[in-house]
């Protein structure tokens, strides 16, 4: 059936397009502009702030990552 | 018996004028406001020549014109058609109806009279 | 721990492993549902986490803190990118057999074999030291473990490179076709995985919560020492470069290292587990790193300046405390790390190697000398089996040489430049039809000697190897061209300073060679075949071959590289599944594409095409028409659907078009109407007054009281006549809205009775009563004040016109409501008729019993009125119940809304 064939590409693609997105976000995520608003040096809750920072982010945009990637993958 | 001359129109004021113009000339004029009241007119007693309108309520100059001209008995009367609108296919279509003559509104008094008394005397 | 004991265990680990692998092999055989989901999948692409990972990084971070990270983001971030990029190239792979990196780059690039030959050299160097930091490790921790330094000649790491060349011989060179999936690997790669993450995961807890107490109080201690505490931060701005530089680097490695894409691409079993994989290897990544920083601080706090080597301790802590078991745990993880990297680099390489170098030389002489009928499957086997020997012993040679001058990272770092040079024609290829096979050895060749200058060549001078004067004062002296400082650019660290040179003369030498060079017919076939693999239709170049071939002669040839069973096994599956062409004796196009693909597992596709052109003799030539045909066609496919496009968007206009013409024609028919029934209302008043003024010019003897009556009717007519010129200016001022409005705040009950009163006389002449029903208070509105008197004097005149004398009766209200006001007249004339009521506000439409009398006016009244209400956003209506007169009326909204205020529209029912 082609017209189901179609939808499934476009499908597949609304998902690299949203992956794409999330790169960008990634990418903006860890470069200077945030990096050096967490270069401080202080501590939070026995941490270092810096190292907080990226590992958080780096779970946060792994779960998005996830999210988008697995939804698209019930049809 | 003089010559008797029906006019028809809807405008008091112009019937006015004509029938001053008619009688002045010398001839027995009727009046009708509309084309019905001008064909019972004619069935009642045959004028001479009929001054019509075209514009006018419910039956129009044409119309009168074509009914008259399709009934043989009425076939010697001449007619006259007075007309606001001075365009070329209105005029041709009077003509194609029998019409003997046009004249456009606002016409000359002395024309139309001359007209009438073109068409009641013949020349000798 | 005895040497003796360690090496047992260690072989035991390497027997477990190879066990899993055979086993995996014999499940595909048993039961056909090999180990092979996504999660598997996933768990193979952590091969990327090496030595450099499980001792490399704490060593980074225990001088430069978070810098090891970027390592491990830049492959985050591309993983979001894996559904399009990889996605693609599994795809691409698939279609065209690919078996390796150097494979992918040669066949996007018209199968060219000097391509490949590039992509495998620059590989082969740029990994030798990759994988000597394995066996480094390897060597390095096992020795630390017995506590035994062997100086001869065949120390540790020659025995651990012979041991890792056994086994990678026996995971993947046991099989000719390189492009079957090795599941086996897979399976052992994907269990090495999870070893070396538990591993360390274990030697992390234990240092973090047994060996102090939690993450809070091994910072709090770092924090107390200055000099551990800067680990924190960044030390300068200089530090943001490199980090976004290793960033970048990683993320072009993640697809470029020849291991990575064997696992990535070649050893794909479902393109769906690539979406899997993008959040999967980033978490396997997260975990791997979690402890990184703790154990690189105890490091630091335990070994303060006691000679440790930073690179070791992962082990060196458990080992301090007497931990052996950890120690042992720790070691095997490295191990598991270690074998994972070296089994799948060597075997990719191996199998560029083959395909590329050592095939082409071998094929061009078999086709010379055409030797004896002996297969050549076997040789094939035994090239790609020395290869990994070879490789192994590079490594070791590399490791020799280098000794202790490097850290592992910086050796791996080295390599991650080496393979980059490969992310512009890779991507480039994926995306951009116009890169040529000019432009792809340009830019590999000026990326490769530039990192070759600024980075290996260095390393080499730093051991010794070579003279170190061309890196401090540059060669000849020529400060300008040193190599850690290229053209003057001081100030950078080796790594950034050497991407950014390396990568600028090859992306730029890459594009400038492909926007000059000409693309040949097969590089454009190829170009489009990768670009478009999204949407390409399957079945490859075979339509392109008009090859006379017999299929005993394919056969034959086929049986030479693979082997006479294998031959036969896969000749006989083709014709199975496929209707081989009528003639047995002829090849069609599919089946010489199928010998081709054949081949291209065992020789690479660039050679196999060699090879088969050869037997089949498919002409080139041809292939040029067919590309002009396809050229043709799919410019003609464009230009028809833009022309269905086009057609459907001219349609559409016409469809508009036709519609606006017949709004149009009906609007001037309605102009011409207008126009002649304007003129007849003219002329009518105008006959009157040329005839009386005729008559009386003409008969001076009428007598007075006639006269008096004929000269009434001129005034009477000329006053009908002004009247008439100004409704139709006023009316064609309200339609072309040229008109000002003068909108004040009015009292409407004023202008009301003002309106009245002006229309006064005409009620008393006719006898007709007028009643007004008006507010006791002012009403106010936001009006224009002359033309509401206007439209009420309009409805009144009317009324009057129709209403009989003396028993004629006329009612004005006006109402004040929330919203607005209505005024309404009501008569006691005729009424209108029903039909009549939509249309008596049209121009020229009077309602009236004209056998009698014809109502006096112009017609233009009401038409007027409808006109002004509507400016004035309201609205005007006439009701006329039988036998009850009529009533007009009209309502006025409080605020007009703007829309219908001088904006040219008039009110919703025009």
């Amino acid at each position: 059936m082609p017209h189901r064939r179609a939808f499934r590409l476009r499908k597949s693609k609304a998902v690299r397009d949203k992956l794409a997105a999330a790169f960008l976000l990634g990418a903006a995520l860890f470069t200077p502009p945030l990096l050096m608003l967490f270069m401080n040096g202080g501590m939070v809750a026995g941490v270092p702030v810096f190292a907080l920072y990226v590992f958080s982010a780096w779970i946060g945009l792994t779960g998005v990552v996830a999210l988008i990637a697995e939804k698209g993958e019930g049809d | 018996m003089a010559r008797s001359v029906l006019i028809v129109d809807d405008e008091p004021n112009i019937v006015i004028s004509l029938e001053f113009l008619v009688r002045q000339a010398g001839y027995e004029s009727r009046i009708a406001r509309d084309g019905d009241a001008a064909l019972a007119a004619v069935a009642e007693r045959l004028p001479d020549l009929i001054l019509l309108d075209v514009m006018m309520p419910k039956r129009d100059g044409y119309d009168v014109c074509q009914t008259i001209r399709a009934n043989p008995a009425w076939a010697g009367v001449r007619i006259i058609m007075l007309t606001a609108r001075g365009r070329e296919i209105d005029r041709e279509k009077g003509f194609a109806l029998g019409v003997d003559d046009y004249v456009t509104k606002p016409f000359s008094t002395r024309e139309v009279v001359e007209l009438i008394k073109h068409y009641l005397e013949p020349a000798p | 721990m005895s040497t003796g004991a360690l090496a047992l265990v260690s072989l035991l680990y390497l027997l477990v492993l190879f066990a899993i692998a055979y086993g995996g092999d014999r499940r595909v055989g048993l039961t056909g549902r090999p180990l092979s989901g996504p999660w598997i999948y996933s768990l193979s692409l952590a091969v990327y986490c090496t030595s450099w990972t499980f001792f490399g990084s704490v060593g980074l971070a225990s001088s430069r803190g978070l810098m090891f990270l970027p390592i491990y983001l830049g492959p985050t971030l591309m993983a979001a990118l894996w559904p399009m990029v990889v996605g693609k190239m599994i795809r691409i792979g698939r279609a065209e057999r690919i078996t390796s990196i150097a494979d992918f780059i040669s066949s996007r690039y018209g199968k060219s074999h000097s391509v490949g030959a590039l992509v495998t050299g620059i590989a082969i160097i740029g990994i030798v030291p990759y994988i000597s930091l394995q066996l480094k490790a390897v060597s390095d921790t096992f020795e630390l473990l017995t506590h035994e330094t062997t100086a001869n000649l065949f120390d540790t790491a020659f025995y651990v490179t012979v041991i890792l060349a056994a086994f990678s011989i026996l995971f993947g060179a046991r099989h000719i076709d390189a492009s079957e999936h090795h599941r086996g690997m897979v399976s052992a790669i994907a269990f090495e995985s999870v070893v070396k993450l538990a591993a360390f995961l274990l030697v992390g807890g234990l240092v973090t919560y047994s060996f102090h107490d939690g993450f809070g109080d091994l910072f709090a201690q770092a924090a107390a020492r200055p000099d551990i505490a800067q680990l924190f931060t960044f030390a300068g701005s200089g530090d943001y470069g490199t980090w976004i530089s290793l960033t970048l680097l990683s993320m072009m490695a993640i697809i470029c290292l020849p291991r990575q894409f064997q696992v990535a691409v070649v050893e794909n079993v479902d393109e769906a587990h690539v979406r899997r994989a993008a959040w999967l290897f980033p978490l396997y990544l997260i975990l791997i790193n979690l402890f990184v920083l703790p154990i690189a601080l105890a490091g630091r706090l335990a070994f303060a300046d006691q000679g440790v080597d930073p690179d070791t301790f992962v082990l060196a802590l458990p080992l301090a405390k007497d931990s052996a078991v950890f120690a042992t745990i720790a070691f095997l993880g490295g191990l598991s790390a270690a074998t994972g990297m070296v089994i799948v680099e060597t075997i990719a390489l191996a199998t560029m190697f083959s395909n590329y170098i050592a095939m082409p030389l071998l094929v061009r002489g078999y086709l010379a000398f055409a030797p004896g009928r002996d297969s050549l499957s076997g040789v094939v086997l035994a090239i790609r089996r020395l290869a990994i020997v070879g490789f192994l012993l590079l490594g070791y040679l590399y490791a020799r040489l280098t000794g202790e001058n490097f850290t592992l990272v910086g050796i791996g770092l080295m390599s991650f430049t080496a393979v980059a040079q490969f992310a512009p024609v890779l991507l480039g290829g994926l995306f951009w039809r116009g890169g040529s096979k000019a432009g792809a050895l340009a830019g590999l060749a000026a990326g490769f000697l530039l990192w070759a200058y600024t980075l290996f060549l260095p390393s080499l001078a730093r051991s010794g190897v070579l003279p170190s004067s061309f890196t401090e004062w540059g060669p000849f002296g020529m400060a300008l061209l040193k190599p850690g400082a290229l053209f003057g650019l001081a100030g950078m660290e080796a790594v950034p300073h050497a991407l950014m040179w390396s990568m600028i003369a090859n992306i730029g030498c890459y594009v400038l060679v492909s926007l000059i060079s000409e693309q040949s017919a097969i590089e454009r076939i190829q170009a489009s075949q990768f670009v478009d693999s999204f949407n390409a239709v399957p079945g490859g170049t075979s339509q392109f071959w008009r090859g006379n071939a017999t299929i005993s002669d394919l056969q034959a040839l086929a049986a030479r590289f693979v082997g006479a069973e294998h031959a036969e096994a896969a000749f006989r599956g083709f014709s199975q599944t496929r209707r081989i062409s009528p003639n047995p004796d002829e090849a069609n196009p599919e089946l010489v594409e199928f010998t081709e693909r054949l081949l291209a597992g065992a020789i690479g596709t660039a050679t196999a095409r060699v090879v088969v052109a050869s037997v089949a003799k498919g002409e080139i030539v041809s292939l040029h028409e067919v590309m002009d045909i396809l050229d043709e066609n799919s410019q003609v496919i464009a230009y028809s659907h833009k022309l269905e496009q086009k057609s459907k968007e001219l349609e559409t206009t016409t469809a508009e078009l036709r519609a606006a013409y017949e709004k149009l024609s009906d609007l001037s028919r309605l102009k011409d109407e207008f126009i002649a029934t304007v003129t007849h209302e003219l002329r009518t008043p105008l006959t009157s007054i040329r005839s009386f003024s005729e008559i009386l010019f003409d008969n001076p003897q009428v007598d007075l009281s006639q006269r008096q009556e004929f000269l009434g009717i001129v005034i009477k007519e000329s006053e009908r006549l002004t009247r008439l010129i100004n409704q139709v200016l006023d009316l064609a001022k309200l339609e072309a809205d040229t008109d000002t409005w003068d909108l004040v705040d009015s009292d409407l009950v004023q202008v009301m009775e003002d309106a009245a009163s002006s229309v006064g006389q005409l009620f008393k002449d006719k006898g007709v009563a007028l009643d007004l029903d008006l507010p006791a208070q002012p009403v106010h509105l936001e009006t224009d004040r002359d033309r509401f008197s206007q439209v009420v004097i309009n409805l009144l005149s009317n009324a009057v016109k129709f209403c009989d004398p003396q028993t004629g009766r006329v009612q004005v209200s006006l109402r004040d409501q929330a919203d607005g006001i209505t005024v309404s007249v009501r008569d006691n004339g005729p009424g209108i008729p029903d039909w009549a009521c939509e249309k008596v506000f049209d121009k020229f439409q009077q309602v009236g019993d004209t056998m009698t009398s014809k109502p006096a006016g112009t017609g233009l009244g009401l038409t007027i009125s409808r006109n002004i209400v509507s400016h004035l956003g309201g609205r005007i209506w006439v009701e006329s119940p039988p036998g009850q007169g009529a009533m007009f009326a009209f309502f006025l909204p409080r605020i007009p809304s703007d829309g219908n205020l001088g904006a040219g529209s008039i009110g919703p029912d025009h």
